[in-house]
């Protein structure tokens, strides 16, 4: 309930580079395009936020 | 009529409200009406004292501390007397810990005043001192949050599994703060209501607005793995906010061993989904299919991608890695180090070399177990 979804995913694609594995360009496409969504999330807990209006 | 499940009370001999830390030092009603605390516990006597102690030190002290005893065979009772609790004990409750906090809810509820509030708490959780101070402020300054809930750093213990849970704490109070204390969940590890709003709550079931729960307007639904995760939604569902501010925090146990974490965690991950299920495609729900749908695909794209490498090196075709890709990687590792921050310089370097990887996978692994187990009705095990 309180972990990131995305992070696992993160680790699993992310940490392997997406590299080509021959396994075809299909679904080479498809893990990236989940690895842009992953990235996209990691990117916004990265950067800073707002200071809450007092 | 009471219950079907001959579950019995009474406040144990000996108690008397000037003899618990509370009355002790200064019971008084404040701003924001009489605070309860209720403790649900089942054989806590390792954490029990030390989880009344920390209710003892706060600066805005509780009226009443009652501990609700389930089905404990050790000496919880005893140690909670000791310690000034008023104590109330279940025989035969069968319902775990939502149904020992209904039927202490039950007589609480009849007697509150609509502006007392009641704090649930775990009996292997410990508050800060200004926790219910700041929880009390909160709920007070806004009518329309239903509860607020704690946010919560890992105890010690674990060895390394237990060091994992202390890192994935950390991030998670991380990301509470910079939402500014809006929470997908309040915690059942500690939360403050109001007596007015768990009436409405029990209302709402009795009346069918809300699933039935235990059938005879508990607020706590028995019927789930995750009731903590389900009176969130019946409260969003009722119209009212759930916060979790970042100056409401705790600590609690983190699991000893991966064994204990993956059943925790297949019960949480298990109940969330039927949680959802449940409620249907609403408003309120919406954002948790999403992350339920988010986890599912994430569970399938990892499990192809790891499949595809190993064949790919088993029939000797080689990875061809790109320079873009090992950028994205590099995001990647960034985030693991920034969002560990709240643990210091030390843990954010070791968080560079990905080894948290491990439990990332586990915790995959029990994702794909839970929706299995979920999909193919298989029994459900606290």
């Amino acid at each position: 309930m309180y972990n990131n979804p995305v992070v696992p995913v993160a680790a699993g694609v992310g940490s392997a580079a997406l590299a080509m594995t021959g396994a075809g360009q299909l679904f080479w496409y498809v893990l990236a395009a989940f690895a842009m969504v992953a990235l996209g999330m990691a990117v916004k807990r990265i950067i800073p936020v707002r200071a809450e209006k007092p | 009529m009471r219950n079907n499940q001959s579950v019995e009370a009474r406040i144990l001999p000996g108690v008397t409200p000037d003899s618990h830390p509370a009355g002790a030092g200064g019971s008084h009603r404040a701003d924001g009406g009489v605070v309860t605390v209720l403790v649900p516990a089942h054989n806590e006597a390792e954490a029990i004292i030390e989880t009344l102690e920390s209710l003892a030190r706060q600066t805005r002290r509780p009226d009443r501390v009652i501990v609700v005893a389930d089905n404990c065979t050790d000496t919880t009772e005893q140690l909670a007397l000791g310690h000034g609790a008023e104590v109330i004990r279940t025989e035969g409750n069968t319902d775990k810990k939502a149904g020992a906090l209904n039927f202490a809810l039950e007589g609480l509820l009849a007697d509150a005043a609509p502006d007392d509030l009641i704090l649930v708490q775990d009996a292997d959780s410990q508050l800060a001192g200004n926790f219910i101070e700041n929880a009390v402020r909160h709920l007070s300054a806004n009518n329309k949050l239903g509860a607020v809930g704690g946010v919560f750093s890992g105890g010690p213990g674990g060895g390394f599994v237990g060091h994992l849970q202390r890192n994935e704490y950390a991030r998670y109070a991380r990301d509470v703060k910079r939402l500014h204390g809006r929470c997908l969940v309040v915690t059942g590890t500690a939360a403050l209501f109001r007596a007015e709003t768990l009436r409405t709550v029990s209302a709402a079931r009795i009346e069918q607005v809300l699933p039935a729960g235990n059938g005879r307007g508990g607020v706590y639904d028995t019927s789930v793995l995750t009731e903590d995760n389900e009176l969130s939604f019946a409260l969003l569902t009722l119209g009212y906010r759930i916060a979790s501010p970042s100056d409401c925090t705790l600590v609690t146990e983190v699991m000893q061993s991966w064994r204990e974490l993956w059943a925790q965690r297949l019960r949480w991950k298990r109940g969330a989904v039927e949680n959802c299920v449940q409620y249907g495609w609403t408003r309120i729900t919406r954002p948790y299919w999403g992350r339920q749908i988010l986890s599912m695909v994430g569970v399938l794209v990892t499990m192809a991608y790891l499949g595809s490498i190993a064949f790919t090196l088993g029939t000797g075709q080689g990875l061809h890695i790109k320079a873009f890709w090992l950028a994205v990687t590099g995001v990647f590792v960034l985030e693991r180090i920034i969002t560990v921050r709240y643990r210091g310089w030390k843990y954010m370097l070791l968080a560079a070399t990905m080894y948290e990887t491990v439990i990332d996978l586990f915790l995959q692994a029990v994702h794909a177990k839970a929706y299995a187990d979920a999909l193919f009705n298989k029994k459900k095990v606290w």
